[in-house]
């Protein structure tokens, strides 16, 4: 490969390598910058999951203890109805009103005790009162002035059918003496489907919870049975912020109206508060909910967020790589105009003189032959010829020059029929064969003229100067001058020769 | 085929790939277990031009299933029915249980009778069944849902209180006084079975409202799902905390845990209740030196009500309550030699 093409290629790597350099520390900025969007976008939606995840357990809480209140007070309303009768030495017909005044359609059952304990009800209800030890709950009059004249059972499970079931009794007074307890029996699944928030529905668990055993009913959650009893102890040994939770824990069992915590239960945060239900003494509601469920409602904004930064990088980078390459190209056009001889393809001057001189310039200093060649007489060629036969010795001369020396050396068109040679390192017996090779080839160039003779043919033979660096000159200026000196004193001999400077 | 083209196609490809893979993933898990099922067997005598019922049970090998097998039996050789049992091989193999409902169904079953082993991932198959018209009769375990006809299990959260009644009695016949700190330690199963939690709360239920003030339960509750977990659990718990005086065990591997550790250790002043029946405890319960009781479902009878329930929806009847709690026995040396403890003992 030629020296002038390595010294191309070397520079063209150069330029391709900054050109990577410059992809890399884009995508690494890019990459960097997206980096650090997601993470603050994260960490911003957890701050704001925590906050809002605590906001909708405190509207779940509200809206599950205004729905029992709700309840309570139909019943309360029921019995005050009930006092206004006239049949209140009837129980049988104050309970066969009741049951058709009442409307059935969301309670289970409804019944009445009378003062006696005798209790008007279906079979089946009797039985579970019996079961749970109801009609003993219901008669203390103390916990139900206590609980704003209504008692609600513990949730438990109906014969009837199957459900989850919770009775709310209520005492019957006329002018201030009682007279009986109305009861109604409602299902569960009624409080789940008031406290329901449909676009949480997967992730919100809501329980009962009593605040002195740490039981708890499922009203609603994800995978768990609906209505099924648990005890929080049972999931105790998973939590990792315990003293949070203990301070919860006591705040609950207290009975302060409301506490929220959160904690970290086998790796998944959690959000957690409870409220107190007036209306029911020793329970709570307690809302639960995944501090990720707000982060996975917001994942996919996130994720089109990436997908659209990494389109834009991808764009960006397929718009740098089309303008650098079409700026190489360009480049490339304008360097080999500054730098070659556009007709013969060889170095111009000014590209010569720049690495020439660098070259000289370089501290470790190494020896270099420089050659001035004329071509003898080639105003002739022209005349004679015409330009387009003198350009065509030109280009022929330059590639002789160029197969001679361009393995050790530089060539280059310093001016009309002028060239130059910096050879690098060759003895001057070494120059001298070379010279003879040059003048060997170019005595076969011939400028046709079909009609001439061939004593008239021009024979191509050129005139040359040598000098030696630093032998003969110390800077490249003086290398010249040494060298055209030498060349003059050629043409002042007549040509068709060469000289070194100092012979 | 431009670039943007090709990209678009891919991505629909892709996403329509992923989903049918997700549609198939489930009917792909009943195939997977449809390999391991174990045959329906009769286990009545063959009645021709009877009824069959089919019986699917949580562990087809275990002594507790069984047993719901021979009361099943005996319902059916009664009313000249026939009863085809199977199960899952444990109580994890869920899409077991739902293959063999398939299976049943196939087989123009007149009724079946399913102990779920999930109540919330058995709902779908449940509904299914009594959708196509079939009678569904659960045992042992309620499910996730309304479909099926009527239920016969113990009501854990009562046998649970019951349990906290014994349990708070032996720690009075123990000696364990009132005025002195004393705990009780409460070893569980898996926390994903309902019927566990459910003895659990019933037992923290009654113990919150019963207990002397001074004697109180363990803040955590341990978790056993093995023999050996139980061994190893049952005594990190005995050493660590020395004025343990009760131990409740709330399934079998707890209770045979407690048992070995106890009696290793000579923990004559800790009193145990534990559940159900087996060689373990019934052995322990010999040795008067210590203080065991023992909660008993009446097993047999879910299944042989839970034959009879299926008989009468099948004939057209409307059970008159669909959840019934088949009651529990408490199994101590007072009640050893009643009627109802023999009775249930001999079913075993």
């Amino acid at each position: 490969m030629k020296r002038q093409e390595i010294s191309d290629i070397v520079k063209n790597s150069e330029d391709k390598f900054s050109y990577q350099n410059l992809i890399i520390a884009f995508i690494v900025v890019c990459l960097l910058g997206l980096a650090a969007i997601t993470t603050v976008f994260n960490n911003r939606i957890e701050k704001h999951d925590k906050e809002l995840t605590f906001e909708i357990c405190t509207l779940i809480s509200e809206k599950l203890d205004s729905s029992i209140k709700y309840m309570s007070d139909s019943v309360k309303g029921c019995a005050a109805m009930l006092a206004g009768t006239p049949i209140k030495d009837q129980p049988d017909m104050m309970y066969d009103n009741f049951k058709r005044g009442s409307n059935q359609s969301n309670m289970i059952s409804v019944g009445l005790i009378t003062t006696d304990g005798v209790i008007y009800a279906d079979e089946s209800e009797k039985e579970e009162f019996e079961k749970w030890d109801l009609i003993k709950e219901a008669e203390s009059e103390e916990r139900m002035n206590r609980s704003n004249g209504v008692l609600i059972s513990t949730p438990y499970r109906s014969g009837l059918n199957g459900e989850m079931v919770f009775t709310i009794f209520s005492g019957v007074y006329l002018k201030k003496e009682k007279v009986a307890t109305i009861f109604m029996t409602f299902s569960l699944a009624e409080i789940q489907e008031m406290a329901n928030t449909k676009s949480m529905g997967d992730e919100t668990e809501i329980w009962l919870m009593n605040r002195s055993s740490d039981n708890f009913i499922r009203c609603s959650g994800p995978d768990s049975v609906i209505g099924g009893w648990s005890n929080f102890r049972l999931f105790k040994d998973g939590i990792k912020d315990k003293q949070d939770y203990s301070k919860w824990e006591k705040s609950l069992r207290s009975g302060e109206e409301f506490a929220a915590v959160n904690y970290t239960l086998d790796s998944v945060d959690y959000t957690q508060v409870f409220k107190r239900i007036d209306y029911m003494p020793g329970w709570n509601v307690v809302v639960r909910m995944p501090s990720h469920s707000l982060t996975s409602t917001m994942k996919p904004i996130l994720i089109s967020i990436i997908v659209f930064a990494l389109v834009i990088i991808l764009i960006a980078l397929a718009m740098i790589w089309f303008l650098h390459k079409r700026e190489s190209e360009e480049k490339e056009v304008f360097e080999r105009l500054s730098t070659y001889d556009p007709l013969t393809h060889i170095m111009n001057r000014r590209a010569f003189d720049a690495r020439a001189q660098k070259l000289l310039e370089k501290p470790k200093q190494e020896k270099y032959t420089f050659m001035f060649v004329d071509i003898d007489f080639f105003k002739q060629v022209n005349d004679r010829y015409g330009h387009e036969a003198g350009d065509r010795l030109l280009k022929e001369f330059s590639i002789a020059l160029r197969n001679t020396f361009g393995r050790c050396g530089l060539t280059a068109r310093y001016g009309g029929d002028e060239f130059v040679v910096l050879i690098k390192g060759k003895t001057r017996s070494e120059v001298n064969k070379m010279v003879d090779e040059l003048r060997y080839t170019l005595g076969r160039i011939i400028i046709d003229d079909p009609q001439s003779t061939d004593e008239e043919r021009f024979h191509v033979h050129f005139s040359a100067g040598i000098a030696v660096y630093p032998d003969d000159a110390r800077s490249f200026a003086q290398l010249l001058r040494c060298a055209d000196d030498a060349l003059y004193k050629v043409k002042e001999a007549g040509r068709n020769g060469y000289r070194w400077f100092g012979e | 085929m431009s670039l943007l083209k090709k990209c678009c196609v891919f991505s629909a490809v892709s996403v329509m790939a992923a989903a049918s893979v997700c549609s198939c993933s489930d009917k792909h898990n009943i195939k997977k277990a449809e390999k391991n099922l174990q045959d329906f067997v009769p286990i009545t005598e063959i009645f021709e031009d009877s009824k069959n019922y089919y019986l699917i049970v949580k562990d087809i090998d275990d002594q507790y299933w069984k047993l719901l097998a021979k009361g099943a039996a005996l319902s059916g050789n009664e009313l000249e029915v026939n009863i085809y049992m199977s199960g899952s091989s444990d109580e994890t193999e869920i899409d077991q249980q739902i293959a063999l409902a398939e299976k049943a169904v196939a087989s123009g079953a007149d009724g079946i009778i399913i102990a779920p082993d999930d109540a919330v991932k058995l709902s779908d198959c449940v509904t299914k069944i009594h959708e196509a018209g079939i009678p569904v009769v659960l045992a042992d375990t309620i499910v996730n849902c309304h479909d099926y006809d009527v239920c016969f299990m113990t009501d854990n959260m009562i046998a649970g209180r019951e349990a906290a009644k014994e349990l708070l009695k032996d720690m009075h016949n123990n000696g364990v006084s009132e005025d002195e700190t004393a705990y009780a330690a409460i070893m569980s199963g898996a926390i994903t079975v309902p019927t566990l939690n459910e003895r659990v709360a019933g037992f923290c239920g009654y113990w919150a409202e019963h207990a002397p003030e001074k004697w109180k339960l363990l803040d955590d509750i341990t978790k056993s799902n093995a023999y050996e977990d139980a061994l190893s659990n049952v005594e990190d718990v005995l050493d660590k905390n020395k004025n343990i005086k009760g131990i409740f065990a709330v399934n079998y591997f707890t209770a045979a845990g407690s048992a070995a550790v106890m009696q290793k250790k000579k923990m004559t002043d800790v009193s145990l209740v534990c559940f159900d029946f087996s060689e373990e405890i019934s052995e322990f319960m010999r040795d008067p030196d210590y203080t065991v009781s023992t909660i008993l479902q009446k097993t047999h009878d879910m299944g042989y009500l839970a034959v009879k329930a299926c008989d009468s929806i099948s004939n057209g009847e409307t059970p008159e309550r669909k959840y019934v709690d088949t009651g529990i026995v408490v199994l101590d040396p007072e009640t050893r030699n009643t009627p109802q403890v023999q009775e249930i003992i001999a079913q075993y």
